[in-house]
């Protein structure tokens, strides 16, 4: 059943022959974990490993961290867009940042914005333009402190309904503290799948790992697996 | 220039904006002190186009912001052919 599912490989050395190939193409997935996992790094890195390999759109939306402050990040990581040809017109990183900044510098209220339509409608813009392959909307806690507080579930159902509706495959990344999932309404339920990337502490070390808890039409293994980041490509060590 | 040049520019910037579009345009309006209409004089064409280019660099660098000021000087300058 699985193995005729047309799948996104995520080029991350050691994972994807542990979930059947690859992330099920189309399928919403929720990246989650407290801050300075590398949960950004990781969904860019998809995008990034996947446009040097050909054909590939993707959209990457950030709130909060700055589009330069990001890009630098990740071109200290390896992953620079300048260094490769095409990647600026393969990669769309849209700050939504700066545009809520614009809003209140200009004295509009950015409260009363929805923002969860907005991306909709930028992400039918993109579509027209080309085939997106990848959404990624970093983060959705900080787009759920911007929305109607009065019905989170009702929001996220219509919005991850939209994202299925469409072909690309979507990644919302969420920041979560220990066990506390706060204001994320029904999206565990929601998601087609959920990747869990951790810091642990290993005597002096902090080590990062990642697992799959959910991952919809697809065999997956189960531990927690430590990785690192080498060359501009996250890379699963040990067994 | 075509009687709707609002709606036309409001859908250029609503591909790169989304829905606050006409938060945008309205802004723009404000602080230029400008109409988007179908007077507009070449000069606040080009303080539109420079203004919206500008917030796109900032948000979303100049691949959008190119493409987008592409659009727009396609829309709003009659010599040039309409974009779609």
């Amino acid at each position: 059943m699985t193995e005729n599912v047309p799948r996104l490989c995520t080029y991350v050395t050691g994972l994807d022959s542990r979930m059947s190939g690859g992330i099920p193409k189309g399928s919403v997935v929720l990246v989650e974990g407290s801050a300075g996992c590398l949960k950004s790094s990781l969904t860019y890195s998809i995008l990034y490993q996947n446009a040097l390999r050909g054909n590939f759109h993707g959209l990457y939306i950030t709130l909060e961290q700055s589009r330069q402050d990001l890009e630098e990040h990740m071109a200290g990581l390896g992953m620079a867009r300048s260094s490769q040809q095409d990647m600026e017109s393969k990669i769309a990183i849209v700050d939504l940042g700066e545009l809520r900044s614009f809003l209140t510098e200009s004295g509009e209220s950015e409260i009363g914005t929805n923002w969860l339509k907005s991306i909709l409608k930028q992400i039918d813009s993109y579509q027209e333009e080309f085939p997106l392959d990848v959404f990624v909307l970093d983060s959705l806690n900080a787009m759920l402190s911007l929305q109607d507080k009065e019905n989170p579930r009702v929001e996220m159902f219509h919005f991850i309904r939209e994202l299925k509706s469409h072909p690309m495959t979507s990644f919302l990344i969420s920041e979560v503290s220990g066990t506390e999932r706060v204001g994320r309404g029904s999206v565990d339920f929601l998601a087609d799948g959920i990747i869990r990337m951790e810091a642990k502490r290993v005597d002096e070390m902090v080590n990062m790992q990642m697992g799959i808890v959910k991952m919809r039409k697809t065999y997956h293994d189960r531990s927690f697996m430590p990785f690192i980041v080498r060359n501009g490509a996250l890379e699963v060590v040990g067994k | 220039m075509s009687d709707d040049a609002k709606d036309i520019v409001a859908e250029k910037v609503r591909w790169v904006f989304g829905d606050v579009a006409d938060q945008i345009l309205k802004i723009e309006e404000q602080r230029n002190g400008i109409l988007i209409s179908d007077n507009m004089s070449p000069e606040d064409v080009e303080k539109l186009l420079k203004d919206l280019k500008a917030l796109c660099l900032r948000m979303a660098g100049p691949a959008l912001a190119d493409r987008l000021n592409e659009e727009l000087s396609t829309a709003l300058h009659p010599s040039k052919p309409r974009g779609k």
